[in-house]
Parts: C-alpha cells; sequence; structure tokens
C-alpha cells in the first residue's frame, strides 16, 4: 500500500484519539476554588464552595493516634488555590489533624468541607519527623480562619523512597533516583528501575510505559556510552494534583514553588539564568550537596520546579547530560 | 494578506467578526489548533499545549477575538507553552481495533521519528490533506520550504516501512 494511501488512512485512527485526549485532558484537570478564570474553564467545573453545604464549628479534633503528635518540622509551602476572604465570604477554623493516621486526616478535613490536598515526605528527610503514614504538618496551621472550601494540605511521613520506580514514593538524590544509581550501565539501572529505557530524546533514556496514574511526566536518565551519568524526573503543568512522588532528602517535592526551594536550601541554592539557546527557556538552581549537585529547573510563568536532576551539569538544553 | 488555517478558502478572512464569543471560536477552531499542536508535538503535548493556548485566548478575549487571524497567532501561543513540555515524548495512537484501519502498524513510530517540521508537514498535508496555502500559514513556513519537508517527509517513511505496490 502506498505510503500517501497509509497516510490518509491514519487520519480517522489520529482524529480519534486527539478528540479523545482533549476530552480526558479536560477531564483530569480538577477545579480548585480559583479567583480568576483559567485552564479550568474548559471543565464543566462545579464549584466546590457552592455546593457544600455543612455545618461549621470551630473545631479542635482530638488525635485518634495513640503516640503525642509530632512537632511541625520545617515548613510547608502554602497552597496557592485558598480563595481570599472578602466581606460575605463563610469561614471556617482549619482544625488540627496533627499526628493523625494519614487517611482519617483526609476524612476529617473533607467532612468539614475543606479540599485536603497530600503531600508526601520520605520518612528519612530532615522535614519528616512523624511516623510513616501519619501527618507531619498541615497548611493552613490548626486554629487558621479561611474561607469555607479552602484548600488544606497534608504533608504525610512516607517510607524512603528508594526502590523500583513504579513505588509509590521515589527520593532523588545528586546520585540516585530511586534504586538507579549514577555509575550504574543502562542494563542495571533498568533491573533496578524495573523498566525497559525504550523511549529516547536529548540524549535522556527514559521508559515509555510508566503505570497509570503515574503523575510525573518522565523519569529518566543520561546515558551516554551505556552508563548513567545523571537522572531525573520531571512534571510538567506546574499544578501539584495529587500526590507528588518525587522528593529530595530535604522533602522539597518537584511541583514545589521556588519560595520554598529557598526556604528549604537557603543560600545554597545557586540562580542560573535560563540558556540563551536551546530547548528550554526556563531559569533554575542548582544545590551543591556532599555528594553532587542537584539541579531545579523553575517554571518561570508558576514559579514551581518542573523538573529536578541529580549529577547534572547544569541548567541548559539538557539539564541532564549538558 | 488574507490568512486562514484549516479548510477555508485562500485569501479569505476567517477572522472573527468581534462578535463572536469564545465558546463559539473554540468550537469552530478548536479541532484545527489541536490537529496542528498534534502533528508536531505528538498527542500528549499537542493537547495540553493547545489547552494552554486556548486558556490564554480565554483569558485575553477582548483583544484575540479582534486579530484576523486568531487561529495562527494562537499556533504560536501552543508552541511557546510546548517548549516548557520538556523531553516529552511524541507518541502518536497506533490502530485501535473500534476503526477499521489498513495502515502499516509500524506508521506511527516512523511518524514520531521524523523530525518536527517533516512530521508537522506531513501529519497536515498527507494525513489530514490540508491544502499547501493553509498549511503553510499555520506553520509559518513558506510553500517551498513546506513542500520540501513534506517530500523529505515521504522519502524517510518510505525508506522506514519499505513501501509496497498493493
Amino acid at each position: 500500500m502506498k505510503i500517501e494511501e497509509q497516510l490518509r488512512d491514519y487520519r480517522a485512527t489520529l482524529d480519534a484519539a486527539t478528540d479523545e485526549a482533549a476530552v480526558s485532558h479536560a477531564d483530569r484537570i480538577a477545579p480548585p476554588v480559583r479567583i480568576r478564570p483559567t485552564r479550568t474553564f474548559l471543565v464543566a467545573a462545579v464549584a466546590v464552595a457552592a455546593t457544600v453545604a455543612v455545618a461549621f464549628a470551630a473545631v479542635g479534633v482530638s488525635h485518634r493516634h495513640s503516640t503525642p503528635p509530632a512537632g511541625t518540622g520545617r515548613p510547608t509551602t502554602p497552597t496557592t488555590s485558598t480563595p481570599p476572604i472578602t466581606s460575605g465570604t463563610r469561614t471556617v477554623v482549619v482544625p488540627s489533624v496533627l499526628g493523625m493516621n494519614a487517611s482519617e486526616a483526609r476524612q476529617v478535613v473533607e467532612t468539614l468541607g475543606f479540599r485536603a490536598v497530600e503531600r508526601f515526605v520520605p520518612d528519612r528527610s530532615l522535614a519528616c519527623t512523624a511516623p510513616r503514614g501519619f501527618v507531619n504538618a498541615q497548611d493552613p496551621p490548626p486554629g487558621t480562619r479561611v474561607a469555607k472550601a479552602s484548600t488544606v494540605t497534608l504533608t504525610v511521613c512516607i517510607p524512603w523512597g528508594g526502590g523500583r520506580w513504579s513505588d509509590p514514593q521515589l527520593t532523588i538524590t545528586p546520585t540516585s533516583l530511586g534504586a538507579v544509581r549514577v555509575g550504574m550501565t543502562k542494563t542495571q539501572a533498568q533491573t533496578a528501575a524495573g523498566f525497559s529505557f525504550d523511549g529516547q530524546g536529548d540524549g535522556f533514556v527514559y521508559p515509555r510505559a510508566l503505570p497509570a496514574g503515574y503523575p510525573h511526566d518522565y523519569v529518566g536518565l543520561g546515558a551516554p556510552h551505556d552508563t548513567v551519568i545523571c537522572v531525573g524526573a520531571g512534571k510538567n503543568g506546574a499544578t501539584t494534583n495529587g500526590p507528588q512522588r518525587i522528593s529530595t532528602t530535604e522533602g522539597f517535592q518537584l511541583g514545589d514553588t521556588v519560595d520554598h526551594l529557598l526556604a528549604v536550601y537557603g543560600s545554597r541554592a545557586r540562580f542560573v539564568a535560563a540558556p540563551a539557546s536551546g530547548m528550554t527557556t526556563n531559569a533554575g538552581y542548582v544545590v551543591a550537596e556532599a555528594d553532587g549537585t542537584l539541579v531545579f529547573v523553575v517554571d518561570k510563568a508558576h514559579q514551581r520546579v518542573v523538573e529536578i536532576a541529580g549529577g547534572a551539569a547544569g541548567i541548559g538544553p539538557n539539564s541532564c547530560t549538558g | 494578506m488574507g490568512v486562514y488555517v484549516g479548510e477555508s478558502a485562500i485569501g479569505e478572512n476567517v477572522g472573527i467578526d468581534g462578535s463572536e464569543d469564545f465558546d463559539s471560536f473554540v468550537t469552530r477552531r478548536g479541532p484545527d489548533l489541536r490537529r496542528v499542536l498534534v502533528a508536531h508535538y505528538g498527542l500528549d503535548v499537542g493537547v495540553e499545549a493547545a489547552a494552554d493556548a486556548l486558556a490564554y485566548a480565554w483569558e485575553r478575549w477582548e483583544r484575540v477575538s479582534t486579530m484576523e487571524n486568531p487561529t495562527g497567532y494562537l499556533v504560536r501561543v501552543g508552541q511557546s507553552a510546548a517548549r516548557r513540555y520538556r523531553r516529552r515524548p511524541v507518541v502518536l495512537p497506533d490502530r485501535v481495533p473500534e476503526i477499521e484501519s489498513t495502515f502499516d502498524p509500524r506508521l506511527p513510530r516512523a511518524l514520531e521519528r521524523l523530525s518536527p517540521r517533516q512530521r508537522s508537514a506531513v501529519v497536515l498535508i498527507c494525513v489530514h490533506d490540508w491544502t499547501y496555502p493553509a498549511a503553510s500559514t499555520a506553520l509559518g513556513v513558506s510553500e517551498s520550504t513546506l513542500r520540501n519537508h513534506v517530500r523529505r517527509g515521504l522519502e524517510s517513511l518510505r525508506r522506514e516501512l519499505g513501501e509496497s505496490s498493493e
């Protein structure tokens, strides 16, 4: 069959998939409460605040966990989707769910009409002081008065993410991403990751077949000459919907804001301007750790980190392979 | 110069008269915008970039609605947006059982391996059957450049798939 005929024949398949992707993309965008229209207008969004009719009261929820709650750890990133309190807005006091089991905490928060967002920190990180599976910190803090149906972010401690790339959480360091380490051969990395690196682009290899619902867009490695020199993970879209599964040892997560990056790393984060040419138009930060460097690429519009690379050369057309 | 994207005749001003509402614009032009961006960036990034461009248009609708060629403008907005999606693989859909088709199952992979310019040209001209003037306007290249991209893209596809005469 001639190539031109095949291409014409491909049209129905391509159009159907494009239409389906467009619908599915609109459905995936959860509509947080916002004060100005954004891309979420494409979704038949029902404003959560308008539909929840729950009686609110100032509460102090007793801790059901027998161990006294741990300290609040490092400050968490304030959420950006809390509506402003204006005259006439119903306000609610945020309960304390510190030290509660994460799923119970979520239930409490949602029963009171808030939107719960969980973020995870590995239990070996300096940010994590609660037991695994329990709420280590919350934002807004307990007792804060906020507009009805605001978002409450629960920081939950989870096991150290040193495993396969299908694990619930991966920790990235200057020399590793989960169980994949800089210096491994590509074959060893595939075994450690549990995936075949069958995708390739920009000198970067990655598994195409990530599990369904994987919240980031890519994890991969730079492996010229078949040796891993760099590992990286990225989350485009710069939103923090859903759990974040890539974090550094200090609890900084993919998708977090630049403000939070600077709060965690302080003067160790060296700003690097966007390169004059190449694939990226983003600037970022480089942090020198004892065992190497971490590169954080920032989405300029949202001021969030959309890529973290360990062992990277710096911000460039390809921050992983230089 | 009258410019357009999609199936409208060359020279015809298909910009909006200012009274078109955003929803009608999305219905009328959204599919074309998505086709151009999917041709270049693949399904995932193309659809996201199109959504970004439409969100951009929504927020600036007063200004965008008066442009002569809002779709062409939004293609470029989408291309800017797509630059943020680094290292996303270009993925095009495979055959599905629900759609009767006879194309070589290796065709989507072969298209993915073309350069973005050749892929865009081949997809718009040969898959979606756009005219050269329409596609050159959408992609911001001259018709002769476009023809080159199409020719080279088809040569690559033929080499990779081994065109048969059946």
